[in-house]
């Protein structure tokens, strides 16, 4: 017996067809909904508020070393106890959290640009610019990573604006492809087709047509890239190709600790526990903001 | 009249939504007899697709069926278990859906999905399978249908698909079919050709039919009965005959009127309903239709009606009916 | 309207949409065709009939692969860029797809307004108040401007829809299936708006549809097309008691009429198979491989009817078309 295709979905889109309020307002309401969601976007605001609050205070001095005894565990003056120098690691990783922050917002930032201006141009204008586009896009998601980014870094510098392209620069691809992708299914729909019989010029379907029908994914997309972009400096910062000491960052952090952590687990512990909460809850929001953003596409 | 074989009792189905409970079907109640051929009419969101998928409690969540009864031979579908009611389904009442397309498996071949669904209710051998899988296929009118059955959906026209759906909705010989907007997604020509294969079926197999649609003229080229539905209501309910030549709710009066007709030459203003279908989870006071209704009166704005007798075999669920609402005294006309 | 100026014409309108491997869709295979100012043309035809496609070809949403389309006597299929983009303000489109039709992120008010900016028509309180005056003008309440799509049931979108089609005063509007995602009852509504703005402003339509009734119900004449090409063209009345091909005989046949003592006594024409695809079309007739009365192969497997005068205003492709079984 073949199942019922859909029809209990088009039952209540017909019927309640009227009852949404607007799509941004509706897709709050369900990203609302979403217990998982709601709670890592309280975390990461609470991550955002230390963030910014350490660029002015910290409970100590995050380079001022031998505070007290070196791999000294959590006491009540360090919560999170001493380094290897014996420097104050909550402190740290709350300027870290600075950098992941820094690094995952900036790298999206550059990414949004680069890819949604190439992914714009290969599908609003196709044909030969298209062709081009998608073979470098095809040979950019065949060099590995990891190679990518160390060129770039060695032969660049290691400043963290380097570090933030270098990574930009092995993630464009995604959104690029994205909005490309986007592009070519939004041109094809009746609205434009309507527009362009009302004597729109490019420039008006691309801004008002195309891109802010594209920008759900593109947000989702955004959204999971920059835990991407987090991890990947910590690898960069742990192989110690980050950026420079002292500045701390989670992935530099957890290297330090490594060769003690058998003695003193804490001092890796500590980013370790760190990062992994920020990676779940960019995960997580961003799988909320994907249900919320297209409910059509759950299951 | 013969025992009705599927007695349907003030069924009422909900969808639990976060914007409120839908009243998806309320209270609709009806009796289908051996081989007869019952067309439920209606627009999108009127309730006729949700009673027919609760009629196979294939109702998904949020939505549930929450009163009433649904007698197959008796039996209660609404009361019984998972296992009885899958029993039922395909074997005693099968369904057939508007997209075919969507309902096939596209990596199966059509034949393979016919034999599975022979072998679902009873042990066959599997040669036996696939020559009662041809035999569906001929049954149903394909051409060259020995070398059909190992075609994959794609490999046929819509056309086609919906024989091989129908095919499949024959394969245990049901005493039912439930017909889905069957032929909603199809060109006309394909779909004369198919209303016709279903009153052969009808005639030949004795296989009752019910046919949900939308479009009146294929309810009067197949249906002997009619159900007219609105807002999760049944409002009237009549033979064809009776229905089309005789309406007595204006829903299903101003309905006929606002049809063009293919073979009336006038170019008249059509009649149209103004307004639109309600919403279900506030519908509205009194009778459902009274927002939309030229012809209602202070009661109705107040009064729920029930279906009443307003003819040989016709019920109308309403307080003036079009008999009186077009009477030329025009008492009831302001 | 043998004198009359036609305010559209199409010659030998050809078009063909690659398919990979060197084959072509022939959507549009020859097509010529009149329309005079003020009348409603009907345009019928099955599902990949290339209607939907010839329309987008007048209103040069779709350039053509070959012919010309003359509008008030220029032929649009030689203008470019700006100069065809100043003629899209006398050829305006409604949609099938009332959901699909309307951007979902702007509002009512901007969605009407946008052609009027596209031209620089108007600006600030009068543009507001134009779109005011377009959202009453087709039964829509005008403050409802600030509004999204998707607050709208199928039909008012529709509606807003006919809106931004009238908003450049255009002369001629092709409808694309403009009723047939509605309901029912409101498919009623639209039908009288069309015609009530049809004589308030005095539009010129090309209504193309799968439904002959109700074509037949607006349309001055009817063209019923099969397979890329014109099959038939006569007045919406002669059409029905007269028709002069197989193919719109057996399409008539088709559609039933809601009336049970009449549908039982009609005859169905019962057309062999589906429609052949447009990759690949048939010799000769196109329609020759589901024909009743086909001659085979000559002439009608290997000569191609042309669209000849049959009676007065009454064209059709068909070499037996005096066979065709009259009335239904």
């Amino acid at each position: 017996m073949a199942t019922a295709p859909g029809i209990t979905e088009k039952y209540l889109e017909e019927t309640l067809a009227h009852e949404q309020t607007s799509l941004w307002g509706d897709a709050w309401r369900r990203l609302r909904r979403n217990r998982l969601a709601l709670v890592s976007s309280v975390f990461l605001t609470l991550l955002i508020v230390v963030a910014i609050v350490a660029q002015f205070w910290t409970p100590y001095s995050y380079f001022t070393q031998g505070l007290g005894p070196i791999y000294q565990g959590p006491t009540a003056q360090h919560w999170l106890g001493l380094d290897q120098s014996g420097r104050d690691i909550l402190s740290r990783i709350m300027l870290g959290a600075q950098i992941s922050l820094k690094v995952g917002i900036g790298t999206q930032l550059v990414v949004i640009v680069v890819g949604v201006v190439i992914g714009l141009v290969a599908g609003f204008y196709r044909g030969f610019v298209d062709t081009i586009i998608s073979t470098v896009i095809n040979i950019f998601y065949g060099i590995p990573d990891l190679l990518v980014a160390l060129t770039l870094v060695l032969l660049l510098g290691r400043s963290l604006g380097i570090i933030i392209f270098a990574i930009a620069f092995t993630q464009w691809m995604n959104m690029a492809r994205l909005v490309r992708g986007q592009t070519l299914a939004l041109r094809e729909r009746e609205f434009v087709e309507a527009a362009r019989s009302g004597g729109a010029k490019a420039n008006r379907i691309i801004f008002r047509h195309i891109l802010p029908n594209a920008l759900g994914p593109m947000i989702v997309q955004a959204t999971i890239g920059v835990p991407m972009a987090i991890l990947f400096e910590a690898f960069l910062s742990f192989l110690g190709l980050g950026v420079p000491p002292p500045t701390p960052s989670w992935g530099a952090m957890a290297a330090d600790g490594f060769h003690a952590i058998r003695i003193s687990p804490h001092i890796v512990l500590a980013p370790a526990i760190a990062l992994s909460l920020t990676l779940m809850a960019f995960n997580f929001l961003g799988d909320g903001l994907r249900d919320a953003l297209d409910p059509r596409q759950k299951r | 009249m013969s025992q009705p074989v599927l007695q349907i009792k003030d069924l009422k189905t909900q969808f639990f939504t976060d914007d409120g409970v839908v009243q998806a079907v309320d209270g609709v109640s009806f009796d289908l007899h051996p081989g007869e051929t019952l067309g439920i009419v209606g627009e999108s969101g009127c309730g006729k697709s949700v009673t027919a998928l609760s009629i196979l409690r294939l109702v998904q969540e949020p939505g549930r069926i929450v009163n009433g009864q649904i007698l197959f031979r008796g039996d209660d579908i609404v009361t019984m278990s998972d296992d009885e009611v899958r029993e039922i389904r395909g074997k005693d009442i099968a369904m057939i859906f508007q997209d075919p397309l969507s309902s096939l498996n596209p990596v199966l071949t059509v034949g393979f999905q016919i034999e599975e669904a022979i072998e679902a209710h009873r042990k066959v051998p599997s040669k036996m399978a696939l020559s009662r899988a041809v035999e569906l296929l001929k049954q149903v009118r394909i051409p060259a249908a020995e070398s059909r059955v190992r075609d994959y959906p794609h490999q046929f026209s819509g056309g086609m698909r919906q024989r091989a759906m129908i095919a499949m909705g024959l394969a245990n010989a049901p005493s039912i079919l439930i017909a889905d907007e069957p032929t909603t997604a199809l060109d006309v020509t394909v779909q004369a050709q198919i209303l016709e294969l279903l009153r052969d079926l009808n005639r030949d197999l004795k296989t009752a039919i019910i046919l949900i649609t939308h479009n009146m003229g294929v309810v009067a080229s197949l249906c002997t009965r009619v159900l007219v539905m609105y807002a999760g209501r049944v409002v009237e309910q009549g033979p064809v005959e009776r229905i089309f030549k005789d309406p007595q709710h204006p829903y299903t009066w101003s309905l006929l009127q606002s049809i063009p007709r293919l073979d009336s030459d006038r170019h008249d203003r059509l009649l149209s309903i103004e307004g639109f279908p309600p919403d279900l989870i506030r519908p509205p006071r009194g009778c459902r239709f009274n927002p939309r209704c030229q012809f209602r009166v202070d009661r109705c704005l107040h009064d729920d009606p029930a279906l009443m007798n307003v003819g040989p075999d016709q019920d109308a669920a309403c307080w003036v009916t079009m008999r009186r609402a077009l009477a030329p005294n025009g008492e009831l006309r302001g | 309207m043998a004198n009359r100026t036609p305010l559209l014409r199409a010659e030998n309108v050809v078009k063909h949409f690659p398919a990979g491997l060197g084959t072509s869709v022939k959507a549009v295979e020859n097509v010529s065709l009149e329309i005079y100012p003020g009348e409603t043309v009907g345009l019928v035809g099955e599902s990949g009939c290339g209607k939907s496609t010839l329309g987008r070809l007048i209103t040069q949403l779709l350039p053509v692969t070959s012919g010309n389309i003359f509008f008030d006597g220029v032929d649009l299929t030689k203008l470019r860029g700006e100069k065809l983009r100043q003629y899209r303000r006398q050829l305006q489109m409604i949609f099938q797809d009332p959901y699909s039709s309307l951007n979902p992120r702007m509002t009512v008010g901007d969605i009407i307004a946008e052609p009027l900016e596209n031209f620089g028509l108007l600006r600030g309180r009068a543009k507001d108040q134009r779109v005011q005056e377009l959202l009453k003008i087709v039964g829509l309440n005008p403050y409802f401007n600030n509004r999204y799509p998707h607050e709208f049931s199928g039909g008012q979108r529709q509606r807003i829809g006919i809106a931004r089609a009238l908003a450049l005063r255009p002369k001629l509007i092709v409808a694309d299936e403009p009723i047939s995602a509605l309901d029912v009852s409101i498919q009623a509504q639209i039908i009288n708006l069309m015609e009530d703005l049809q004589k308030e402003f005095q539009l010129t339509y090309l209504f193309i549809a799968h439904d002959l009734s109700v074509v037949r119900h607006i349309s001055d004449r009817v063209m019923v097309m099969y397979l890329g090409k014109i099959v038939e063209v006569a007045d919406s009345v002669e059409i029905y008691r007269n028709p002069r091909h197989p193919y719109t005989k057996a399409l008539l046949s088709a559609i039933p009429i809601p009336d049970p003592e009449v549908q039982s006594k009609r005859r169905i024409v019962a057309l062999a198979g589906e429609i052949p695809s447009p990759v690949n079309p048939p010799s000769g007739c196109r329609f020759h491989t589901r024909c009743p009365i086909a001659q085979l192969p000559t002439p009608c497997a290997d000569q191609e009817p042309p669209l000849e005068v049959k009676a007065r205003d009454h064209r059709a492709a068909c070499f037996f078309s005096e066979k065709v079984p009259i009335a239904v």
